[in-house]
């Protein structure tokens, strides 16, 4: 060290601390400024330091496993009871999802539903509490090189917990439903409302924006909504339940502040693409109606039921944008799904749109019985580009 | 210290200590900084401790309080700024709240050290806990403010609670520390 005298060494002591504040009040200012170095510095610490929380939380597990045992000894008896007359009510309800699956599947074959993607997933162990006191976050074990990336949905055993917000090398941090930041749109399950349900640091969320003509139910299920892109439609969340009149809050299923395994599930929700011009009626390219598809054989026996002109040139443009344009405002803003066959067929039918919509699945066209109910054919296709929505059949259970 | 001036060696007024010695004052001088990081990155991992993360930042606050009053070599300035940017790194709070807090209850506690060291104990505990109190309540309105919005006030006074509960525990324990470990700089 450089000598210095006792008086320099004096003053340089005071100036210390007012040399401290001023760097403690540097970071605050840099931290507002940069928030990419504040995650930056977040993730590295956070990074570093889960080997060492990976350890400590496994033991601590395993000791709140054993005294759970130990706890559940005492009252065997009386938990076995209750075990076997909770199993005879499964029971039955397992006979009551058996044939509920069953009959849904039978529906969404007939229905031609359009199966969700398949989510992947990985599971990882919650290895820090990332909230501290104003915020409700948790660390899991897992990152970018286990397929963990900012925007997955994490759920616990029983229902929805969060979202990942951050990720760093080795670890990712998932802000839960109850953060005073946390805003998510759900659907109610029985009365079919939407809302936002916003987090308070509350161990119970609140509801926001409902209808006012609509008002939550006491004890119905909230589910996720797929509008905004946001997140897959129907994962479960909790029960309403009013705290107070008037102000409904959702109770989650998980256990927000007991979170130890964690399911990170990648929907790759982001990547459903909307239409390039929502809610306009595109011209239909001239050329498509003279095309090859023209003369499919889904024209024929519709002939009878629209009374129309049958001949090709006629039916283009007059049969699609004169006709019924409500219903083909509805087709096309959903070009999606419709098989790019959709926009060159469409010009040939010359009223209805029901033919129209059987053409794609030429297989499915039975000339003799044509359009059984067009109307309803025509709803289906319409439909189908929709899974987000639970199906109807739910509500039976 | 291993920064003796030259001059004094050479007339022979104090030997250059020893590296072991010289290790030791170091390691004495660390302990306290030491402890307290660890036991910051043991509250946040999930021990399934109810209100962990409530009692995280009066730990903090007392080791900070009982080391500026009784060994301020020990708890310097410098060790508080990183104690306090952990928390804040680890806690995902506002970088520099943490820091700034503590930094204001270590300077307070010094400036008043040799006041409070000839006081009783309970009325040291009563000083730190309206210290105690007031830094809590600072950390609210600084984290509301840059949060942009009124945070729930009733963590901060959970916070508070839990800080002036731990202290006495904590106390006694670092007092024995305090007088297990040599002191760092005697000539100091």
């Amino acid at each position: 060290m450089i000598p210095v005298s006792i008086q320099a060494r004096q003053a340089l002591d005071k100036l210390l601390l007012p040399f401290m504040l001023l760097i403690a009040i540097g970071v605050i200012l840099l931290g507002q400024a940069d928030r990419s170095l504040t995650h930056a510095a977040r993730m590295l610490v956070a990074d570093v330091l889960s080997p060492i929380w990976s350890l400590v939380a496994e033991p601590g597990e395993r000791v709140a496993a054993a005294v759970s045992e130990v706890r559940g000894i005492s009252h065997l008896a009386e938990e076995n009871a209750s075990l076997r007359a909770e199993n005879e009510t499964l029971r039955g309800w397992y006979d009551v999802a058996v044939s509920l699956t069953q009959e849904n599947q039978t529906l969404k074959s007939n229905l031609r539903w359009m199966p969700d993607p398949v989510p992947s997933f990985v599971t990882g162990r919650v290895i820090a509490d990332a909230g501290g006191l104003y915020s409700h976050a948790v660390l899991i074990g897992a990152g970018p090189q286990n397929g963990v990336h900012v925007g997955n949905v994490a759920l616990a055993a029983d229902g929805f917990a969060g979202r990942v917000t951050e990720t760093g090398q080795r670890s990712a941090r998932i802000l839960l439903i109850n953060d005073l930041s946390s805003r998510i749109p759900v659907t109610l399950e029985a009365s079919h409302g939407s809302a936002i349900m916003t987090g308070d640091n509350s161990s119970s969320p609140r509801l926001m924006y409902y209808a006012q003509d609509n008002h939550p139910i006491e004890g119905e299920r909230v589910v996720t909504s797929g509008q905004a892109n946001l997140l897959p439609a129907g994962l479960p969340i909790g029960v309403v339940h009013y705290a107070r009149p008037g102000q409904p809050v959702v109770t989650p299923y998980a256990r927000l502040d007991h979170l130890s395994i964690l399911r990170v599930f990648d929907f790759e929700v982001a990547s459903i693409d909307a239409p390039d011009a929502p809610g306009r009626v595109p011209l239909a390219p001239l050329h498509a109606g003279a095309g090859p598809n023209g003369a499919l054989p889904g024209t024929g026996p519709r002939d009878g039921d629209a009374g129309d002109g049958t001949t090709l040139s006629g039916a283009t443009l007059g049969g699609v944008i004169g006709i019924r344009p409500q219903h083909e405002r509805d087709e096309k803003s959903t070009p999606k799904e419709s098989n790019q066959a959709d926009d060159a067929d469409e010009p040939q039918d010359g009223g209805g749109m029901a033919p129209a919509r059987q053409e794609v699945n030429p297989g499915a066209q039975v000339p003799g019985a044509p359009a059984a109910d067009p109307s309803l054919s025509g709803r289906k296709r319409v439909q189908n580009p929709i899974p987000a929505y639970p199906p109807p059949f739910t509500e039976r259970g | 210290m291993a920064s003796d001036p030259p001059q004094q060696r050479q007339q022979g007024l104090r030997a250059r200590p020893s590296l072991a010695l010289r290790l030791d004052r170091f390691a004495a001088r660390m302990a306290p900084g030491g402890v307290t990081a660890v036991l910051i990155a043991l509250l946040s991992a999930p021990t399934g401790l109810p209100g962990a993360t409530a009692l995280l930042p009066g730990v903090v606050m007392s080791l900070v309080f009982f080391w500026s009053v009784w060994r301020p070599d020990a708890m310097p300035a410098p060790m508080v700024l990183l104690l306090g940017l952990f928390m804040d790194l680890i806690g995902f709070a506002p970088p520099g709240v943490n820091a700034f807090v503590l930094l204001l209850l270590h300077g307070v506690a010094a400036h008043l050290r040799f006041g409070l060291m000839r006081l009783s104990f309970l009325v040291i505990w009563l000083v730190f806990a309206v210290l105690a109190a007031l830094a809590c309540g600072l950390d609210w309105l600084m984290v509301s403010t840059l949060s942009l919005q009124p945070m729930p006030s009733a963590p901060a006074i959970f916070e508070t609670m839990l800080a002036v509960g731990v202290y006495p525990p904590l106390s006694a324990l670092s007092s024995r520390a305090h007088r297990l470990l040599s002191h760092p700089d005697p000539h100091a």
